[in-house]
């Protein structure tokens, strides 16, 4: 009995760090996301400083920073919104973990046996820390949706890139323009969508995991 | 775990609990004492978070746990009250008495307790449960640098927390020293190695050579009845301690 009660323990202990090791991951992701993103800020100044050493052809160039400024912003309010939703996930999984360890060693007496004197008394904190448990369990499951709602959110920016990458080459080729520096700003944010796309689908299986050792948990009980 | 009723008094009884058969052995067995008023109950040094089960379980038989309104940390270990954060959530108002030096450490095992610790200063308190009075008496550096033990003068109980510890073999399960001879083996090497002051020590055999003992009672091992109490002082007085500095 001691053995099961061990390694059941040491199950749900595991999965719960696992599941903060997610949230941290997911934390992570969208702070380098957010620094490449500011690497993709300084690819429309350079657009924005060629346009205006240009005349009439300076303004196919505004379209091109004013779009690039669009998505840099869009990703930038999508990463605020995922970083504090990390947070809380990281938080709420430490929580999480107090909890179950709680619960289960409160399970475990009410298991033993508590003398009918105390187990009023008893079964009500028990039933206070698995209620607090569950809500915690809860808390973390709608924020891994919102995970997804925001991953998805950057999903449909990363689209936008390739119509930017084309609106530039249009430039290049039609006018000729500073051709060099705008095939590098091309390069450039051809990388950043690659990136973008990657950073897409690690947060994607990220959140899949976390949702999988949720649903675990959940299943399981505190031990 | 087994229970054995130490003593009583008109008013209250003192209870030793330990050897639980079902501990895992990598956790160092420990000896928890329940004092039980007619309302309130005192619990000292109340264990770690991996034995919490088999102590609530088993002070449920003796006290409902809600009547449980004070504790004794008598230092900071794990093994002392790693529980805490289990044991507050059924008792929330119940005061914990603990050396004002561990109090910012030992709320690392949960922090919303602290407004129920009661931080002891260096030289020691008195604390009352329904008017029975009990004497926290200085222990410092046996073996933590802030230690208490307890004193119950009326039933002569003396609560010594890591002093008088011995490390028992498998399968050695009495709660009571049988033969003091043959148990000096038993708590030798502890009190060598966990205790590293003779002058503290000195300090302690002093101040507790004053008290009138008839029940020593550590958190680890047996306890000392009667005459092995003056057996045991004379013996701690002699021992070299601070063992791996020798």
């Amino acid at each position: 009995m001691k053995s099961d009660q061990d390694s059941n323990r040491l199950e749900s202990t595991q999965k719960t760090t696992a599941l903060y090791r997610v949230c941290m991951g997911l934390s992570e992701e969208a702070r380098s996301l957010g620094i490449q993103n500011e690497g993709m800020k300084r690819l429309g100044l350079n657009a924005q400083v060629l346009a205006a050493q240009t005349g009439t052809e300076g303004s196919a160039l505004e379209v091109i920073v004013a779009e690039i400024g669009r998505l840099s912003r869009g990703i930038r309010e999508c990463l605020a919104d995922l970083t504090d939703t990390s947070k809380i996930l990281s938080d709420a999984s430490i929580g999480l973990l107090h909890l179950s360890h709680l619960a289960g060693s409160l399970e475990l007496g009410a298991r033993i046996g508590i003398d009918s004197s105390s187990l009023a008394h008893y079964e009500n904190r028990l039933g206070e820390v698995q209620s607090k448990r569950q809500r915690h369990l809860a808390n973390l499951g709608q924020r891994l949706d919102q995970v997804a709602s925001q991953v998805s959110d950057l999903g449909r920016i990363a689209v936008k890139i390739p119509p930017v990458v084309t609106m530039i080459r249009i430039v290049v080729t039609e006018i000729r323009f500073r051709s060099e520096e705008l095939a590098g700003t091309i390069e450039d944010l051809k990388s950043f969508h690659l990136l973008l796309d990657g950073k897409i689908e690690t947060m994607s299986i990220l959140r899949r995991d976390g949702s999988r050792l949720l649903d675990e948990l959940s299943t399981q009980g505190a031990r | 775990m087994k229970i054995s009723k130490l003593a009583e008094g008109p008013d209250h009884t003192w209870y030793v609990l330990g050897r639980d058969p079902d501990k895992s052995d990598s956790v160092i067995d420990t000896n928890e004492y329940v004092i039980c008023g007619k309302e309130e109950a005192f619990l000292l040094d109340p264990g770690g978070t991996e034995i919490f089960p088999q102590v609530v379980s088993t002070v449920s038989r003796i006290v409902p746990v809600e009547r449980i309104r004070h504790f004794l940390c008598s230092h900071q270990d794990p093994d002392i009250f790693s529980s805490l954060p289990l044991w507050m959530g059924l008792c929330p108002q119940a005061k914990i008495y603990l050396s004002w030096i561990w109090s910012g450490f030992v709320a690392h095992y949960g922090h919303e307790y602290v407004d129920q610790f009661v931080k002891v200063q260096d030289a020691g308190m008195r604390v009352v449960m329904e008017r029975k009075e009990f004497q926290l008496i200085p222990a410092h550096y046996l073996h933590s640098s802030g230690n208490f033990h307890l004193f119950d003068a009326e039933l002569k109980i003396l609560f010594t927390g890591d002093v008088g510890a011995a490390l028992l073999p498998d399968g050695h399960d009495a709660l009571y020293v049988k033969d003091f001879e043959a148990h000096i083996p038993l708590m030798e090497g502890f009190h060598r190695r966990w205790m590293p002051s003779n002058q503290a020590r000195d300090h302690w055999l002093a101040r507790v050579r004053q008290l009138d003992i008839r029940y020593l009672c550590p958190q680890h091992g047996c306890i000392l009845e009667g005459d092995q109490v003056g057996k045991f002082l004379d013996w701690f007085g002699t021992l070299e301690l601070g063992g791996a500095l020798v």
